[in-house]
């Protein structure tokens, strides 16, 4: 063989590895370039429970499969003269991401729900709070990796509604 | 057949001769948008309180002079805004004999039925002081919405959007009448949202 068949064939051979990892790195960036998922949670107070902060408190425009959650953190504070109970319930404006959306709550070292956005409309494990106190609620959110492709353009509202009731024995 | 019914399906046919077409000429490539997820929901009133079913004021045994006060907070949840009046219902016959203000302003943490850190509102609604919506005897509060103390009284109702809260001082005294002996009322108040 030649010099110049061996320049000839290197070339071709750099040239395809060239094209071959260009078309690979195409592939592989292809989901960076769809429209990410996007919610934006909210919590509202009632008239026994004070929340903080109000309006809105996580806003995640460009939720990614398999990145760390996105977090969230709420003060409940018992306004009232008797101990109550709080469950939570979601108002979901779309439900689009009902089922793709990996929802954590915890109050402290408790988890509270585990499941999925929809899930989460069956209420929590409640809660108790005497008056005058406060606890902390830790809300994380993520997408699973297997679903960025279903989840992209997809985009929810959602409202944290509580309800309580009196306690008969403050725990 | 009406000349309606003949439209629609001549387009409809149409349409599936323009569908088959279009999957002939381009099925190598393929494109779609979608307008998917269309919801519909009514939005919601609701109004509620810190008072968990206790009362905020109460006056027992009293003699002439006695005063019992307390707040209490009105915290709106609807997700439509809202015009809110308050209004009452008074029985009983010592009503017109017990002096009720009600006195419209805010406090940093509530804790029902306490008035402490309480700072009315600083405008003067009604001549009567900073906050004041209502001064007079018991048995002459509003019975009913359309009558109903608007909030706050000015010439403009306030827009109540949701997680708005007011915090309510309630102040009332036994006046000294010899008629009022004896005699006994109560009253439930009620704070009313309609949306705008």
């Amino acid at each position: 063989m030649s010099i110049t068949s061996t320049a000839r064939f290197a070339g071709f051979v750099l040239g395809a590895a060239l094209a071959l990892s260009l078309m690979v790195g195409a592939h592989i960036s292809a989901p960076s370039g769809q429209a990410a998922a996007g919610i934006v949670v909210s919590a509202v107070p009632t008239g026994e429970l004070a929340v903080s902060p109000g309006g809105s408190f996580i806003s995640a425009p460009q939720l990614i499969a398999g990145a760390p959650a996105t977090r969230g953190e709420l003060a409940l504070r018992n306004q009232t003269g008797v101990p109550l109970i709080v469950d939570l319930r979601v108002r979901s404006a779309t439900g689009d991401l009902d089922d793709l959306l990996r929802v954590d709550v915890r109050s402290g070292d408790r988890s509270l729900f585990t499941g999925t956005l929809g899930g989460l409309g069956s209420g929590i494990a409640p809660i108790a709070i005497r008056p005058g106190q406060s606890r902390r609620l830790r809300i994380a959110l993520r997408l699973r990796s297997a679903d960025q492709r279903v989840a992209a353009g997809r985009t929810d509202n959602v409202a944290l509604i509580f309800r309580t009731h009196t306690a008969e024995r403050p725990r | 057949m009406t000349r309606s019914r003949q439209i629609l399906r001549t387009v409809l046919v149409l349409g599936v001769l323009c569908a088959a077409i279009g999957a002939a000429t381009f099925a190598a490539f393929s494109g779609r948008t979608t307008s998917d997820s269309n919801s519909f929901a009514a939005g919601t009133v609701a109004i509620g309180d810190n008072d968990a079913g206790a009362a905020v004021v109460s006056l027992a045994a009293a003699a002439p002079g006695t005063t019992s006060s307390g707040c209490i907070t009105v915290t709106y949840s609807g997700s439509l805004d809202s015009a809110v009046r308050l209004y009452g219902a008074v029985g009983g016959t010592l009503g017109p004999y017990v002096t009720l203000t009600v006195t419209r302003g805010t406090q940093t943490t509530p804790s029902f039925n306490s008035c402490a850190g309480f700072t009315p509102d600083a405008t003067n609604y009604i001549g009567q002081g900073a906050g004041v919506m209502f001064s007079g005897a018991l048995a002459t509060f509003p019975a009913t919405y359309a009558a109903g103390i608007v909030d706050p009284v000015t010439a403009t109702p306030e827009t109540w959007t949701t997680g708005e809260a007011h915090v309510y001082r309630l102040d009332t005294t036994l006046i000294n009448d010899n008629n009022a002996q004896g005699k006994s009322a109560t009253a439930a108040f009620t704070w009313e949202a309609q949306n705008l």
